[in-house]
């Protein structure tokens, strides 16, 4: 791994794809660090003789309906849409992760269980079965990002079966199983590091999928509660002032445009270095 | 028996397909003695590697092994995946062909080894000892680099070294090499070829060499085990089967060998192909290439005959009867 790595840091900087994706995630992430620093309100503080103003000086994007700075509100929401992000992630990936290695190694039984049950929850839209666990868990952000997960994690299972019983069959885990090495052994120790790359390209694809849903479901009510700044809480609650206050409806939107972009590049400059470059695959 | 490290009693192996099976080895029957080098030779399909990863119990879609594989008296045919896990690596160990493939990519070769030697509960400095003195052992140029290197930095000689030197760290009495020198080019088969002699003399190795070059097995092998189609044809001391080969397979073996002498005249080749058994049907598989056949022989299996202590073969026709043409 270290060495496929080290050859293609050049490699990484001279992809533009990537460094405009990573350029656009690390101004969110810098942002969400030093939220405190950037906003000029609270995140909650809302003056009702303000509501829905146009972007002035005072306001830079405006006030919503409660009088909050929206400007205030995005920033305080780039936390929500990064943690959203990448929790989502890490829960979908490790699910079809483990599933998927399951699957592909012992073959028989198990991998027709896990397969049956994976493609009982990948047959139905991801959002239609999100909600419906949201529905038993619970309206909140944490919630719907579980949920997310919960229904998307069989579309990563089928990939990483795939790409472990292609591994299996190769002959350096031949080595391993005539060198005596044990069955746990052979699939943490051989199977897995050789499918860390696709992890990653997988993760890439993941990310932005999760934002968007996420504020799908936050915008239908199902996710974050209000006073949360979250963006798609915000679109929401601006449906019935749109003619009065569109910039209630833009901005939310804008910054939501940019984290999935963000996320997009980077992910598809990943995948341009990680599959043609990688001898592994 | 005492002197044996490699006892192969009537082996036969079968895959299962979708319309009846393929006969791949019918009853095989050599051993290997402690120290020795043995050699199985054929053409490519003759069942030589599947004798081997049969040996090492290596799992197979649809195999279906019979007869006794005796290691040190045990039967591995009999044993559980989890004993035999414990047999592998430590009591026999094996060379693939393919050195690149062969190795994990992800691990520096030192890694490799190290972690596998967890299994006899060696520590990581220690081990890192172990590695470095194996690699001198094999002969690897400058030790310390390779040990830091990935399989794909560095030469197949040197991954074929690799290997080896995986294979011998917990030390095994017996070594399977299947086609090791195979994918390599002569002079680096020649230093493998050391190699492995080196060990049968220092370490009292016994190692089971599956080739089909008989150059190798004239230099380095004590006995010679002769395959076509599944069975054994002719077994006997390396220098018997060169000086004196019985069984036409063997003799029109030896004769497509090229030669050193030059002399007029084109390679002598066999005519036709080694065939895939498909039906479990008696008689000589050789019959339809052997200039000797007779009627018999597409009938019925010949019996193993034994000309003189461990020099065997198997075929209906007398020795004697066996004329070439002096050459």
């Amino acid at each position: 791994m270290q060495s496929v790595m080290k050859k293609t840091i050049s490699d990484v900087l001279r992809n533009k794809t990537f460094m405009v994706g990573f350029a656009m995630i690390l101004f969110l992430v810098i942002v969400a660090v030093f939220q405190d620093f950037i906003i000029p309100y609270g995140c909650n503080d809302g003056n009702m003789s303000a509501r829905l103003q146009a972007p002035s000086s005072d306001y830079l994007f405006g006030t919503d309906d409660y009088g909050r700075d929206l400007f205030t509100r995005i920033i305080c929401g780039v936390r929500l849409a990064l943690k959203a992000a990448v929790l989502g992630t890490v829960i979908e990936l490790f699910l079809g992760v483990v599933v998927g290695l399951l699957a592909g190694y012992y073959g028989g039984i198990v991998d027709q269980v896990l397969m049956f049950i994976a493609d009982l929850i990948w047959s139905l839209p991801t959002i239609v079965v999100a909600m419906a666990i949201v529905m038993l868990l619970g309206k909140s952000l944490d919630n719907v990002v579980i949920s997310l997960a919960l229904a998307g994690w069989p579309k990563y299972a089928r990939i990483v079966r795939t790409k472990t019983m292609g591994i299996k069959k190769m002959p350096f885990v031949e080595t391993g199983i005539a060198f005596g090495e044990k069955k746990p052994a052979i699939l943490f120790l051989y199977i897995l590091p050789n499918i860390i790359p696709s992890i990653f390209v997988m993760a890439s694809i993941s990310m932005p999928g999760i934002i968007t849903s996420t504020a799908t479901l936050s915008f239908l009510g199902m996710g974050s509660q209000p006073p949360s700044p979250d963006w798609g809480l915000t679109i929401s609650a601006s449906a019935s002032v749109i003619t009065r206050a569109p910039w209630m409806a833009i901005y939310p939107g804008l910054a939501l445009l940019f984290a999935v972009f963000g996320f997009s590049f980077l992910g598809e400059g990943l995948r341009d270095m990680f599959d043609p470059n990688l001898k592994i695959d | 028996m005492e002197d044996h490290i490699l006892e192969i009693k009537n082996l036969k192996i079968k895959y299962k397909l979708k319309s009846g099976y393929l006969y791949a080895v019918k009853d095989v029957s050599f051993n290997v003695k402690k120290g020795e080098m043995v050699a199985v030779v054929g053409e490519s399909g003759c069942g030589k590697s599947t004798i081997a990863n049969a040996i090492m119990q290596l799992p197979v879609d649809g195999e279906i092994i019979e007869g006794e594989i005796l290691v040190n008296g045990r039967d591995l045919n009999r044993l559980s995946e989890k004993e035999m896990e414990s047999v592998r690596g430590k009591e026999i160990g094996m060379i693939f062909q393919n050195p690149l493939d062969s190795l994990n990519p992800v691990y520096k070769t030192r890694s490799q080894i190290t972690e596998a030697l967890k299994l006899d509960h060696i520590g990581k400095k220690e081990a890192d000892a172990i590695v470095e003195k194996l690699f001198s052992s094999v002969r690897m140029p400058d030790p310390r680099t390779c040990m830091n290197s990935y399989p794909h930095e560095l030469s197949g000689g040197m991954r074929q070294r690799v290997m080896i030197a995986m294979m011998i760290a917990r030390n095994p009495q017996f070594l399977i090499a299947d086609e090791p020198t195979t994918a390599l080019d002569v002079t680096v088969e020649t230093q493998i070829m050391d190699i492995l002699n080196d060990m049968k003399k220092t370490r009292n190795t016994s190692i089971l060499l599956i080739t089909h070059n008989f150059g190798l097995v004239a230099e380095s092998a004590d006995r010679i085990v002769v395959m076509y189609a599944g069975q054994v044809v002719e077994q006997g001391t390396v220098y018997e089967i060169f000086d004196n080969p019985v069984h036409p397979y063997t003799h029109m073996l030896m004769k497509a060998l090229p030669r050193k002498t030059k002399k007029e005249g084109r390679l002598v080749t066999i005519d036709g192909a080694v065939p895939k058994i498909k039906e479990d049907v008696p008689g000589c598989h050789f019959a339809n290439r052997c200039p000797f056949a007779r009627e018999k022989c597409f009938c019925e299996t010949p019996d193993v005959q034994l000309i003189s202590g461990e020099h065997s073969f198997r075929c209906h026709i007398q020795k004697e009867e066996l004329q070439w043409e002096k050459n």
